[in-house]
């Protein structure tokens, strides 16, 4: 197949997933050339690196300076691939979003341990993919033998954490009509804390329900604390949120304490980030856009359709990419009325022709 | 949404044509402000464009920095969150929290629709 040039490091992760499903060479050029440190990044050589566990046969070539890559893709073999440490530059949310994307259409199901940061601003944390992320698959027809477990927590900056991700394989997926987003019906939560006063996320729960309970009466914030070997090597503490609604669509929001920021400001920063992803509207929260476009493109051969709340630039820059790679355009549509845009699109009939059909 | 478009369309002061047509130019200008596909995809193929740079360059030996075709945000930082912490820190909650009351679903909803919305107005007012 033809290969695909491309410049600068965005959209780092999706240019090679794309790659990968599409099996198109790629050659991304001028990856921070002007930068003070130019080239690619210890998390995306540790990306690659994860890339070629679970695939055979693909080929990556770095220049001297790591700012041109050539990677051509193998065949996703995946199974058990024991543990992959994400390094400590990066959550395991980063990894763990392009697993999401690839693991399905693997030969085998994929095992793996990753280790690394649970929780961290920049990534999407381990609570909002097992709440969120994994549930979201469903609609696309994954769903039997998926597993998510978080054994070990780790916060920024010395990590130690550890979790454990199994995803059956499938035929082709189902194509989703999301268009009904219903009324937020409820609010659940996780508030975590390692190695600190136990007492600090009680302090995140009372910040956040004062400002949740506005809006809904049922708000619930499950508390977490870790001891031991459980808690990882630094202390941390972090808040997600994830709201229902009617119609079982599902809107998540997370964070991680930073430094100099209290318990009662991270509750209240998370609980506003929830109140803005409700307004914005949408079946879908802006973190797992681009996961859900994707997926839309690799259904069978029909229709299918998706209300988000706004498009993220990054969503922009990944509609670029997708039609780039699959050729696939979607039809976006803005609705003046909810101020929500509606995508369509018509799937490529990706198969995984390695699963057997019983 | 009229009082915003009002205030800008409004600085010629004293004469009150301009809200004859308010709505038509409001609906334009929105309408006009979320061509997304156009935003997205580009209005035409950017492919046209990037050969004739090619024959141009092949004349030029060096050529200044500014006219390479890497896009600024070639580089933007890789991240499915797109959190914009002051954002989120700044907006009245008060203020956004009336504007969404509809979106959040009340067990009073269900039965009588008619009496919901008063249901929902006596809870502001506490």
């Amino acid at each position: 197949m033809s290969l695909v040039r491309l410049k600068g490091s965005q959209q780092f992760r999706y240019r090679i997933i794309a790659s990968i499903l599409s099996s198109r060479p790629i050659k991304i050029a001028e990856i921070r050339d002007d930068e003070e440190e130019p080239g690619l990044k210890d998390f995306e050589a540790c990306f690659l690196r994860m890339v070629e566990k679970i695939s055979n046969g693909c080929a990556i070539e770095i220049n001297e300076t790591g700012t041109q890559l050539l990677f051509r893709p193998g065949i996703l073999v995946g199974g058990r691939i024991g543990e992959h440490d994400c390094g400590l530059t990066r959550g395991i949310g980063y990894y763990m979003e392009a697993l999401l994307c690839l693991a399905p259409f693997c030969k085998k199901p994929i095992e793996v341990t990753l280790l690394g940061i649970t929780n961290s601003t920049n990534d999407l944390s381990v609570d909002t993919i097992r709440t969120c992320s994994i549930k979201l698959l469903k609609n696309f027809g994954v769903e039997d033998g998926i597993e998510f477990k978080i054994k070990k927590r780790g916060a920024p900056p010395s990590g130690g954490g550890e979790v454990y991700f199994k995803c059956p394989i499938v035929v082709s997926l189902k194509p989703i009509m999301l268009i009904n987003e219903g009324k937020i019906r409820r609010i659940r939560g996780l508030a975590y804390s390692t190695r600190i006063a136990p007492n600090t996320t009680s302090r995140i729960v009372d910040s956040s329900k004062t400002i949740l309970n506005q809006c809904v009466p049922d708000v619930f914030i499950y508390t977490d604390h870790y001891k031991g070997a459980e808690s990882g090597k630094s202390p941390g503490y972090g808040l997600s949120l994830l709201a229902d609604t009617t119609t079982g669509c599902m809107l998540s929001v997370d964070a991680a304490g930073e430094s100099g920021e209290t318990p009662e400001d991270l509750g209240s920063f998370v609980s506003r980030l929830m109140v803005q992803e409700i307004a914005k509207g949408g079946c879908v929260d802006t973190a797992h856009q681009c996961m859900m476009l994707l997926y839309m493109v690799l259904c069978p051969e029909d229709v299918s359709k998706i209300r988000f709340g706004k498009l993220t630039e990054y969503s922009v820059e990944f509609l670029r990419l997708l039609r780039e790679f699959f050729g696939v355009t979607f039809k976006v549509v803005t609705d003046p009325e909810t101020k929500t845009v509606l995508l369509t699109c018509m799937g490529i009939g990706f198969k995984n022709l390695s699963k057997k059909v019983a | 949404v009229n009082a915003e478009y009002g205030e800008i369309e409004n600085m010629e002061v004293g004469r009150l044509k301009w809200k004859d047509s308010l709505t038509e130019k409001a609906s334009g200008l929105f309408s006009a402000r979320v061509n997304l596909m156009k935003y997205i995809y580009g209005a035409t193929k950017g492919d046209d464009k990037d050969q004739t740079k090619n024959e141009e360059d092949d004349d030029e030996f060096f050529r200044p920095k500014g006219s390479s075709v890497k896009k600024e945000n070639a580089d933007v930082f890789d991240s499915s969150k797109c959190y914009n912490k002051e954002a989120a820190l700044s907006f009245d909650l008060d203020e956004l929290l009336s504007n969404i009351r509809t979106k959040f679903f009340h067990n009073e909803d269900e039965p009588q629709a008619d009496h919901s919305a008063e249901d929902a107005k006596g809870k502001e007012q506490k």
